[in-house]
């Protein structure tokens, strides 16, 4: 077992400590409780409650390999299963074993790490015989026990301490035991103060709801604010003090020696200069603190950031499973190498990767490696490789690389791809270079992918793969080698710091961009800017890169268009993913740094803008979201294009709804489907099976087929063959549905020229209607 | 004991609880912030009126419908303002200050309304609300509660703070 792999398990051990205490303490609340009262409807609440915590606890227990704790647990839950379904009483001498259960629990958990728990398996075998003899007297009445319990009843009014003596006879010699089952007796008031602080002080950890760390962390960041405003104090009264040694100019020179009012002006001259040395003295002052506020928020901020540090293990555990499902659909065989688990980052971060990872390894399991096949034939060995990294690079940022040895990007596939979606012109394509091209996969609309299948090749995975990650101040590059493989790395930062911008203002309103998206500030005249095609652009290094005005992106009216025009302007480079374009701006005025907050719960989500921030002095400066610039760049570029489509759109949308054929031959499935297919808009024609719906077809106009792949007389298959044998319906989309789920059969479907396969499982998740809408 | 205690102290709290709603009729009174949107008069019920400021500095949001002026620094939280004029399609009556907000929420949504001048804090008998007239056109009529006899319009706040029409998600 290598190291990372026994940190991994003392991590999971330590989760289950705390998980267990949790247990076990809600298992001893509910048995204090039902102590006093079991016969009422209440009880029974509680006692399903008991019994949840048991089963609980017992799954947990298996989960970490705690034989003995798992071995009470069922028995003391079979107990409970009984008095649930009212096959036993819950009989109130039961309650010290059940009490002695909670406790020797309780020292199995503490003891995970110890050799000696003080609780012999004996003891814990010896207590299951009794649970056992407790329910299994249920059925036979003459067992001993039942009759055991049974005097005792009878002695309970006259001693009271006689059940405790007598269902642990043997308990005297061991004493841990002994001790157990006294403070068993003295419950309710010796129990539940002793037992959380011990736990407490084992661990030494406290559980804290996330939601009030993130209040926490939200009130640290919030003192940014007061670094800023500080700033902006000491700015202010600098300039007092240069005012005041202004004045004080202005009256040393009326001061000639002629000058009757010579006294009053050295008079004056020195007020002015005692207060001037005033304000001065409050400027140092306040700069001081400023320094040793900055240092301290500062501390604050990092302790309060790493409080919500967890290791990448956490993410990372749930490739291994993703990677074997996806290899076994998709007939690959796939070896997953995981390094870096233990580097800590961001808790928010790890959440906001958990879809971008999950994605990247959907991707290289479907597009990414070859069929075993294909990978023989290229002398490669069957079996592919997916490695995932976790480092930090050089700058102390971590770095996150998934890589696989499989295919590479098909760069004339993307290349048809991004044409054909329009997401680029040849034009543009020309002028690129391999490595920009490889980056289209990132713009939504693209996929290279053949066939839609519930996984990928809807084109839109990569596209929010890349907003994920810029969202959370990351950067993502690709790199790929046809034949060789591909390789995602994505660099994050350790935390979520607060945002650091770049103000600038355009056309008198102040805007702010990120200042790790912004690469240079440029100059620009006139004559500098080139025009390809019907976009402008500025030569940048030896690149030609897009030139927009920052007012037409986020449509703001601009009245300096003119006067910028002749005397040249000022424009910033920003990056997004290796994309590079230059913004026309009227002015940068610094740079910022504050806190990111939303525009208010009105405004949820606003075209162009991530949120916004404070400046010293309270004024709310949006900022600009980089990403959805260069989207809106592109749709601006071929406005003509944008144009048409719309008038497209509204052509087809008069035409009424589109039809769909249905073609399905259980009765139960066709009519969901109809429901599902007609609630998105659609009007629906179904058939019992291919037969029919090649009947149909010939007779009717359809604008898409949904098809069943079992199905007498005519199979789905066939029927997709004939339809694209069919002169007039060869272009049909065609969308094949199935409860199989196999690489063969897709692979026929795809043969027999379907459109999209989609497994019936996955039909709620309206994965159906956004294929039907993607292809029509 | 304790329990028992408590349930006893509860039971006496309720009784004594129905016998002060019963005396002062709180339900059938209705709590109203009065604001002019020039030259009408407008209300809010006082239960949805967080806060009521005066408008200092605005800052517009490109990208965002004409009724949304932009949003505000409200100790530290950013709330956008709304314009019910342009909002609700009044007639623009001349010259108007709107520059005092009136904050209200739900606990869930939260924005500002633009108003030229707060008229105040009163009350008044439930049974005097009165049907809003027919002749509102679809968006005031959705936002009505229904008028007084001054001829303010009692505007339903709960319902604007739930209206997609007003929940800006592109």
């Amino acid at each position: 077992m290598d190291q990372s792999q026994e940190e991994f398990l003392r991590e999971l051990l330590d989760d289950f400590k705390v998980e267990a205490a949790e247990h076990i303490e809600e298992i001893i609340n509910g048995l204090l409780v039902l102590e006093k009262d079991n016969q009422s409807d209440e009880s029974k609440a509680i006692i399903e409650k008991v019994f949840r915590e048991i089963h609980s606890l017992k799954g947990a227990s298996r989960a970490v390999n705690q034989s003995l704790i798992e071995q009470l647990c069922m028995s003391f839950e079979s107990v409970f299963h009984a008095i649930k379904n009212d096959k036993i009483k819950l009989e109130n001498e039961y309650f010290e074993q059940f009490y002695k259960a909670g406790d020797m629990l309780q020292m199995l958990v503490e003891g995970i790490d110890q050799k000696n728990t003080g609780v012999s398996a004996q003891q814990i075998q010896q207590l299951c015989r009794t649970f056992e003899s407790m329910t299994s007297d249920s059925l036979p009445k003459t067992s001993s026990l039942f009759q055991q319990l049974q005097s005792k009843k009878e002695v309970k009014p006259q001693v009271d301490k006689k059940p405790l003596q007598e269902s642990a006879p043997e308990e005297p010699q061991v004493n841990p035991a002994k001790e157990l089952s006294t403070t068993g007796n003295k419950k309710p008031l010796s129990l539940q103060p002793t037992e959380p602080k011990a736990s407490v002080s084992e661990s030494e950890t406290v559980r804290v709801a996330t939601s009030k760390l993130y209040e926490l962390l939200r009130q640290a960041e919030e003192m940014v604010s007061i670094k800023t405003a500080l700033h902006f104090q000491i700015d202010q009264l600098n300039s007092i003090q240069n005012n005041f040694s202004t004045w004080r100019r202005s009256l040393l020179e009326q001061n000639n020696p002629n000058n009757q009012f010579a006294e009053d002006l050295a008079s004056q001259n020195l007020f002015v200069r005692q207060h001037e040395e005033a304000v001065s003295r409050l400027r140092s002052n306040l700069e001081k603190l400023r320094h040793s506020t900055i240092r301290s928020v500062e501390e604050l901020q990092l302790s309060v950031k790493k409080t919500l540090m967890f290791s990448f293990a956490s993410l990372l555990n749930v490739a291994p499973k993703i990677v074997r499902d996806l290899s076994k659909a998709s007939d690959k065989e796939v070896d997953l190498i995981i390094h870096g688990g233990e580097i800590e980052i961001d808790r928010r971060i790890l959440e906001e990767l958990k879809d971008p990872l999950i994605h990247l390894i959907r991707n290289c399991i479907d597009h990414g490696f070859e069929s075993k096949q294909e990978r023989i034939k290229a002398g490669k060995s069957p079996k592919g490789t997916l490695r995932i990294d976790v480092q930090y690079d050089a700058n102390q940022k971590i770095e996150l690389r998934i890589s696989d040895d499989g295919a590479g990007i098909d760069l004339d596939k993307l290349k048809a791809s991004a044409l054909k979606n329009h997401i680029i012109s040849q034009e543009e394509l020309d002028g690129m270079k391999d490595s920009e091209i490889q980056m289209l996969i990132f713009s939504s609309g693209i996929s290279t992918s053949k066939m839609i299948t519930d996984v990928s090749g809807r084109g839109l995975g990569m596209a929010i793969v890349a907003e994920k990650i810029t969202k959370i101040e990351g950067s993502i590059k690709l790199e790929s080698k046809r034949h060789e493989g591909t390789t995602f790395t994505i660099s994050l930062p350790q935390t979520l710091t607060s945002f650091r911008g770049i103000l600038v203002r355009v056309a008198n309103q102040l805007f702010i961009l990120p200042t790790n998206s912004v690469v240079k500030a440029l100059h620009l005249k006139p004559e500098m800017v080139n025009t390809i095609g019907s976009r402008k652009t500025i030569a940048y290094f030896d690149e030609n890169i897009g030139l927009a005005r920052l007012s037409d992106l986020l449509n703001i009216p601009s009245r300096s268009r003119k006067a910028t025009a002749v005397n040249g302007f000022q424009a910033l480079v920003v990056q997004m993913a290796q994309k590079k374009m230059a913004l026309v701006i009227d002015e940068v005025m610094g740079e910022h740094e504050g806190v990111v907050k939303s525009l208010g719960a009105q405004l949820k989500k606003v075209r162009h803008i991530a949120g916004a921030t404070l400046l010293g002095d309270g004024r709310i400066v949006p900022i600009v979201q980089i990403s959805q610039l260069f989207e809106s760049s592109h749709s601006m570029s071929g406005l003509r294009l944008s144009g048409g489509s719309e008038q497209k759109e509204r052509e087809t949308s008069d035409s009424g709804p589109k039809s769909i054929l249905i073609a399905e031959d259980s009765i139960t499935v066709r009519n969901m489907l109809r429901n599902l297919v007609e609630a998105a808009g659609y009007s629906v024609k179904t058939a019992v099976d291919g037969q029919e719906a090649f009947g149909f077809l010939q007779a009717e106009d359809f604008d898409l087929v949904v098809s069943d792949i079992e199905m007498p007389h005519m199979n789905g298959f066939e029927l997709t063959s004939s339809i694209r044998q069919h002169a007039a319906l060869m272009h049909l989309p065609v969308i094949l549905v199935t409860s199989l789920d196999s690489a063969d059969d897709r692979q026929r479907g795809l043969e027999a020229g379907a459109n999209a396969y989609i497994i019936k499982s996955s039909f709620e998740k309206s994965n159906l209607i956004e294929t039907i809408n993607k292809l029509i | 004991m304790k329990q028992e205690e408590q349930k006893i102290l509860h039971e006496r709290a309720k009784l004594l609880s129905v016998s002060a709603s019963s005396n002062e009729k709180p339900d059938d009174q209705i709590a109203i912030v009065g604001f002019t949107l020039h030259p009408e008069k407008y209300a809010f019920e006082v239960v949805n009126v967080s806060e009521v400021l005066t408008m200092n500095e605005l800052t517009p949001i490109p990208g965002t419908p004409a009724f949304i002026m932009g949003v505000v620094n409200l100790r530290g939280h950013i709330i956008s303002v709304v314009n019910l004029k342009s909002f609700l399609g009044l007639t623009e009556g001349g010259l108007t200050q709107l520059n005092k907000i009136i904050v209200i929420s739900d606990g869930k949504m939260i924005f500002g309304v633009l108003a030229d001048e707060i008229t105040g804090f009163s009350n008044f008998p439930s049974d005097k609300l009165l049907e809003p007239p027919v002749n509102l056109n679809g968006l005031l009529a959705e936002f009505v509660k229904g008028t007084l006899s001054d001829g303010t319009i009692l505007l339903n706040a709960s319902r604007m703070l739930t209206s997609k029409h007003l929940i800006i998600q592109d």
